[in-house]
């Protein structure tokens, strides 16, 4: 049993940013997974849908479950990181004056998603965009 | 099909519902359907919030509240009203005149809960303080979104502040006091909540904390209210010996705002009305709100004021209590002596976490549950998805997830048997056309 789905993001739109990471909280709920499971795939994939919207120009996320594993794949077409290693300091932030206004970057985005997930294997080409490989372990002997 | 088990705190008489189906789409749960053109709830699911209440227009939903209790049948018996009770009864009428007239209805003691709702706020504005750990401290005094948060967000039940309820404080206090003063055995003491709730009142019956609850009832204000106006009109101005105690932190109680007024924290904020509750709930779950220590969610917009068992003009009510929190203040005084017992009480804090309640899981058996959440997905996809609702589930998601769960048939969407009648009837027509013409008869073009 494997289960998939994919939804799309709009660079931009920071009034429905987040709505994915909801529905996708909602259905890990369904399946059951443990508090601590569903806490860290949120807030992976909330920072991960936020970069999305406040710098690329679309996105797309597809969630995947199989047994003992959730799996979140972020691509999107953007600026791309031109230099990873930095962009994972802690405090890093590229995000404009307007986007600090609003309350979005600071600058911890993406060590953020590091320390909630088990694995996160980033890919970026500097003016096509990033993809972002999310692996949450869900304990599963633990969870039934 | 499945059990279809009512809830716990509220009553749907089937008789009365006419099916508008207005309960079910505003039921932040999605517990209710109405399958047969009448409401019922899926169990395990309701968060006793009583929004239903609010919007049935045939007065179908009612909270499921006992008579009146006997008062006689104790030796002595206590009222300990909820802040909002105080906010009922127009301006002109102060809380000691409520409280002597709650007396006159037949309690022998009307506790007012000031030095319980100090207490907790204290302990409350020491656990911010003290706090550490990532994430802000959560109210854990609203029942329903104590609920909400066990049904749809337990990963933040490490967040809600482990502090137990100011009538509970109050009851196990005033029990121990009384037995002893009064020489009488711990259950010849009966004491009732008076509450602006349903959630409340079953909070009594199925304690989120621990196992009983120090409360032998709850008494609805609205239940109530007729015979305190009456008491309050045939002898006004006799007072008795009531003090004029009740405090404004402890009138704060029942106004959204009311608790983060009263104590001293960084940056606490207040939240009320479910969906901005759910709102501010999802921004905690995803990391936002790093810089606020203390969140204070209430189910109902106002507050405890606003609640569906209270009878007064909600905002003729809020001005009341905001009138008398400024005449009164609502700065606690912590070296006063019954408050001080109280706090050192060790039953204050809650020693057992509170436990999550996964009623939206789709299978006990992890492999199934994604099995079944694939099959959902499959069927969303070819559902029209415009959450009409003919079907009796609030959404085509909800829908499909009663197909998944075999609580109804796939033909029970309305739109789907359409497409489906619409496809039987061409593959027939198609058929008859291929057939030949029976000689001497049939209309339209045959083919040769």
């Amino acid at each position: 049993m494997s289960f998939t789905r994919e939804f799309e993001i709009v660079g931009g739109d920071f009034a429905s940013a987040g709505r994915v990471s909801t529905e996708i909280k909602a259905m890990l709920r369904g399946i059951g997974y443990p508090p601590d499971v569903i806490r860290r795939t949120a807030i992976a994939s909330y920072e991960a849908e936020m970069n999305t919207v406040m710098y690329a120009r679309r996105g797309s996320v597809r969630l995947g479950l199989e047994p003992g594993v959730i799996h979140l794949v972020f691509a999107d077409e953007g600026p791309g990181i031109p230099d990873i290693g930095l962009a994972m300091q802690e405090g890093f932030s590229t995000a404009t004056d307007e986007m600090r206004e609003r309350g979005f970057g600071a600058g911890m985005g993406l060590p953020n998603i590091q320390r909630n997930a088990d694995r996160l294997e980033i890919t970026s080409e500097v003016g096509r965009g990033t993809r972002l490989d999310i692996t949450v372990l869900t304990d599963e002997e633990a969870g039934r | 099909m499945t059990s279809r088990l009512q809830s716990r705190t509220l009553r749907i008489d089937p008789d009365r519902c006419s099916g508008h189906m207005s309960c079910v789409r505003v039921c932040p749960v999605e517990a209710i359907r109405a399958w047969h053109g009448k409401a019922e709830m899926l169990s395990g699911r309701c968060i006793d919030c009583g929004l239903c209440i609010r919007v049935c227009k045939s007065g179908a939903i009612t909270p499921r509240q006992g008579s009146m209790p006997d008062l006689k049948r104790f030796r002595h018996t206590v009222a300990i009203p909820s802040p909002a009770l105080y906010a009922q009864f127009g301006r002109d009428v102060t809380p000691a005149q409520i409280i002597a007239a709650l007396k006159r209805v037949g309690f022998d003691e009307v506790a007012d809960m000031t030095p319980a709702c100090e207490a907790v706020l204290l302990s409350i504005q020491r656990m911010v303080q003290e706090r550490r750990s990532e994430g802000p401290l959560i109210s854990p005094h609203c029942p329903t979104v104590v609920r909400l948060i066990q049904v749809r967000h337990p990963s933040l039940l490490p967040l809600l502040a482990p502090v137990e309820t100011p009538q509970e404080v109050m009851a196990q206090a005033i029990r121990t006091h009384r037995a002893k003063v009064l020489g009488l055995r711990r259950d010849q003491i009966a004491i009732f909540h008076i509450t602006p709730c349903p959630a409340k009142a079953s909070d009594l019956k199925y304690h989120t904390h621990h196992q009983a609850s120090q409360l032998d009832g709850a008494v609805a204000i609205s239940q109530i209210y007729g015979e305190v106006k009456r008491a309050l009109a045939s002898r006004e101005s006799d007072m008795g010996n009531v003090q004029n105690g009740v405090s404004g932190p402890c009138l704060g109680w029942a106004l959204v705002g009311g608790q983060g007024g009263s104590i001293e924290t960084g940056n606490s904020i207040a939240v009320g009305g479910l969906e901005s509750v759910i709102r501010t709930l999802e921004d905690i779950e995803n990391g936002k709100l790093h810089d606020v220590d203390y969140v204070e969610c209430r189910s109902c917009r106002e507050g405890c004021v606003d609640g569906c068992l209270t009878v007064e003009n909600l905002y003729e009510a809020r001005n009341k209590l905001v009138h008398l929190i400024r005449r009164r203040g609502s700065q606690i005084d912590p070296t006063s002596p019954s408050v001080r017992d109280l706090t050192e009480r060790s039953d204050l804090i809650l020693s057992k976490p509170v436990e999550p309640r996964p009623s939206q899981t789709l299978d006990s058996d992890r492999a199934r549950a994604i099995e079944k959440m694939q099959r959902m997905e499959d069927l969303c996809a070819r559902l029209p998805g415009i959450d009409c609702a003919a079907c009796g589930a609030p959404t085509c998601r909800a829908f499909a997830e009663d197909v998944v769960q075999g609580r109804v048939e796939e033909a029970s969407c309305p739109l789907m048997l359409q497409q489906r009648l619409r496809k039987t009837v061409a593959d027939l027509s198609a058929i008859l056309d291929q057939l030949p013409r029976p000689p001497g008869g049939g209309e339209g073009e045959g083919k040769s």
